[in-house]
């Protein structure tokens, strides 16, 4: 057993006085500085108990420390249950189930001031809405065997797409390939008429009138292309019309490139401004027109000299041959499979010409124009319903015309804004057309329901328009700019197709102001032969004088001839069969 | 005072396709009744929770505005319910004539 020496080792005690008094306060706690109340120092005797102890054995785990508690909470039971409400509502004291009980209550609650005012009060509204019911049947359906009315026509373009090309080439021709989904060929050219020396892009495109961002399929002209037309019933050949004069057939499925080409020395001398198909039967022809003042027919099988050429003059004098130097050029021309034999020609010179292919001399295949406009005619096109009347735009109008009358038009409308490029009927609605101008309007006329505007008018483009060209079933439009915008756009339905009786009417239009142009022709030409007439006793005497001065003159001859023929007989008749009568 | 009441009550009956006609107060109970207790217990519950609701549809609608008369027409009848603060005065007619 160890013995501790406590040596120095006192045990610290602190020890103060307090006074009784003084008991019970609260303790004043005041900070002071430290100070030393008693220090135990280390015993040096004591060190001599210890060893140092080394190596030292220490288990360690080198686990993250963890511990386990486990709690249980209160269990709450749920049950699902439900109630039946079957009454309720009455006060405390009364029983449910006691009839006593309920009964005094009613009455209690009958002999209320409140309940008898209330009932009072609310009399004579319950009786009037029996009394309603019981007269009429108010909640039955009115009108109901009344048949719908037609709705309103809303007349609606909107702009369904737009295809620009990226080199902003004005565009020059847009065509709609035959097929069921068809897509949009479209032609870009700067029609200036030299051929520009910048290599530009001839490139044309065909659009998927739904894939907006790039063409379906591109082709090359050799040179700007202005006339761009899609084979009947083929859809992938494309017949073009260049600024050169000459024409490009393409296969779109062969090749971007033209599969043949006409050569330049047996086509056109000037870019071609037209271009139509002919002859639905054979397919295979069509014919242009061009400012060079000829229409060619061609073959597209063999393009290396047109079928045929016609000259188109008109305004011949005397017995002057057509010639180049005589003829008009040709800015629009216009083929209708109903009359396959006969075409109508626009010229530059702002003259339509009806032509008759089978004609026998040429004045006789040039059968008659009309002064159209002032400038060159931009398009004409036969109307589908009546195949006698077609319209024409150039300048600032728009005219509709027809065949039987040579005066003037027979339906006019105010002259627009900006010039009016191009024009074109509806194709399935009879009295509708369409128009565009220079200031980017599309506007859609409707001849029976509103004579003096247009039906709908719409800003398609900051720039101006120069081409349109519908779809033969009539819901899309395609109309281009100056700037190779391509816009698709939407008609509502009730601009497509016809109402009932469209067709009757418009033939009634028709014949009305045929007749009207009549009748103010054949008064005015009264009206001349009247002025005739009255300066007439004036002239008369003058034709008669002259009448007797030819008589004179014809009786001196005679008798001068005959004085000479006595005297040739005197003479002896040596020179008898020299002289002749004059 | 109770006797006009009554008479009110006998009036309305002798409509023409009046079926019954019953009241309820506030809390639901029927006051008075010309159909059988069940009926009318049933009558009171559905319409006065009904008539609940729609006061509050036009009350919150707009709040100077509030429910004058309410009708539930059906292919057999028709219910027409006048509320009041206290009551509700419910008449059942029958419109197919």
């Amino acid at each position: 057993m160890k013995k501790f020496k406590i040596g120095t080792y006192r045990q610290s005690n602190y020890a103060y006085t307090k006074l009784r008094k003084t008991f019970g306060r609260q303790p004043l706690f005041q900070i002071v500085p430290a100070h030393i109340i008693d220090s135990i120092n280390s015993d040096v005797e004591l060190h001599k108990e210890y060893v140092l102890r080394n190596p030292v054995h220490r288990e360690i785990q080198a686990t993250l420390p963890q511990s386990e508690h486990d709690t249980n909470t209160k269990q709450i039971v749920m049950h699902e249950q439900g109630i039946n409400h079957t009454e309720g509502g009455w006060p405390r004291d009364v029983h449910l189930y006691n009839e006593d009980h309920l009964n005094r209550h009613r009455r209690r609650v009958q002999h209320e001031d409140n309940y008898v005012h209330s009932i009072l009060n609310m009399r004579p509204q319950i009786e009037h809405f029996i009394d309603q019911n019981n007269a009429i049947d108010m909640y039955q359906t009115y009108f109901a065997d009344m048949e719908a009315r037609a709705p309103v026509e809303k007349y609606n373009v909107q702009i369904a797409n737009v295809f620009r090309d990226p080199f902003c080439r004005p565009v020059s021709s847009i065509a709609w390939t035959d097929e069921k989904r068809a897509k949009l060929v479209a032609s870009y050219c700067h029609k200036n008429f030299q051929e520009s020396e910048t290599n530009e892009k001839n490139v044309c495109y065909v659009w998927d009138i739904n894939k907006q961002t790039s063409p379906v399929q591109e082709f090359s002209p050799t040179h700007g292309c202005w006339q761009v037309v899609c084979a009947p019933l083929e859809s992938d050949i494309l017949i073009t019309g260049l600024v050169n004069g000459t024409i490009n057939v393409f296969d779109i499925r062969a090749s971007s490139n033209p599969v043949s080409s006409s050569s330049i020395y047996n086509s056109h001398f000037a870019p071609i401004t037209a271009l139509r198909y002919t002859h639905l039967r054979t397919n295979t022809e069509f014919f242009t027109g061009s400012p060079d003042g000829q229409c060619l027919w061609w073959d597209k099988r063999n393009l290396s000299k047109p079928i045929d050429r016609l000259l188109m003059s008109v305004k011949l004098e005397g017995n002057e041959a057509p010639s180049f130097t005589n003829s008009e050029g040709v800015s629009s021309l216009e083929f209708d499979r109903g009359l396959p034999t006969k075409f109508l020609c626009g010229t530059e010179s702002g003259l339509i010409i009806n032509a008759n292919r089978m004609g026998r001399s040429h004045s006789e295949v040039l059968t008659s124009y009309w002064n159209a406009h002032t400038g060159l005619v931009r398009a004409v096109q036969r109307s589908p319903c009546t195949l006698r009347m077609f319209i024409s735009c150039g300048d600032y109008r728009v005219r509709i015309w027809s065949e039987e009358v040579r005066t003037a038009p027979i339906i006019v409308t105010n002259p627009y804004r900006s010039e009016v490029t191009d024009v074109c009927w509806a194709p399935l609605r009879y009295t509708s057309y369409m128009a565009v101008t220079e200031d980017g309007v599309f506007h859609y006329w409707d001849l029976i329901r509103k004579y003096h505007q247009p039906t709908a008018k719409l800003r398609v483009s900051r720039h101006g328009l120069n081409k349109l060209m519908p779809h033969p079933k009539g819901q899309s439009i395609g109309v281009g700019d100056n700037v190779g915008s391509l816009f698709l756009l939407h008609l509502s339905e009730n601009m497509i197709s016809s109402g009932p009786n469209d067709k009757q009417l418009m033939h009634q239009i028709y014949n009305r102001e045929t007749k009207r142009e009549h009748n103010v022709d054949t008064r005015f030409k009264e009206q001349r032969l009247k002025m005739r007439v009255e300066t007439e006793p004036t002239a008369e005497i003058n034709e008669d004088e002259e009448n007797n001065s030819i008589d004179d003159l014809e009786q001196l001859t005679k008798e001068y001839l005959n004085t000479v023929q006595e005297e040739m007989g005197e003479i002896g008749g040596i020179l008898n069969g020299r002289f002749s009568l004059i | 005072m109770a006797t006009e009441v009554e008479e009110t009550i006998k009036r309305i009956q002798a409509h023409k396709g009046v079926m019954g006609v019953v009241i309820v107060n506030h809390e639901g109970i029927p006051i008075k009744s010309s159909l059988d207790n069940a009926t009318s217990v049933l009558y009171a519950g559905l319409i006065g929770q009904l008539t609940e609701k729609a006061r509050n549809v036009v009350r919150e609608m707009d709040s100077t505005n509030e429910l004058s008369f309410l009708r539930v027409r059906s292919r057999r009848h028709e219910i027409l319910i006048a509320p009041d603060r206290e009551f509700i005065l419910i008449v059942i007619q029958n419109t197919s004539d």
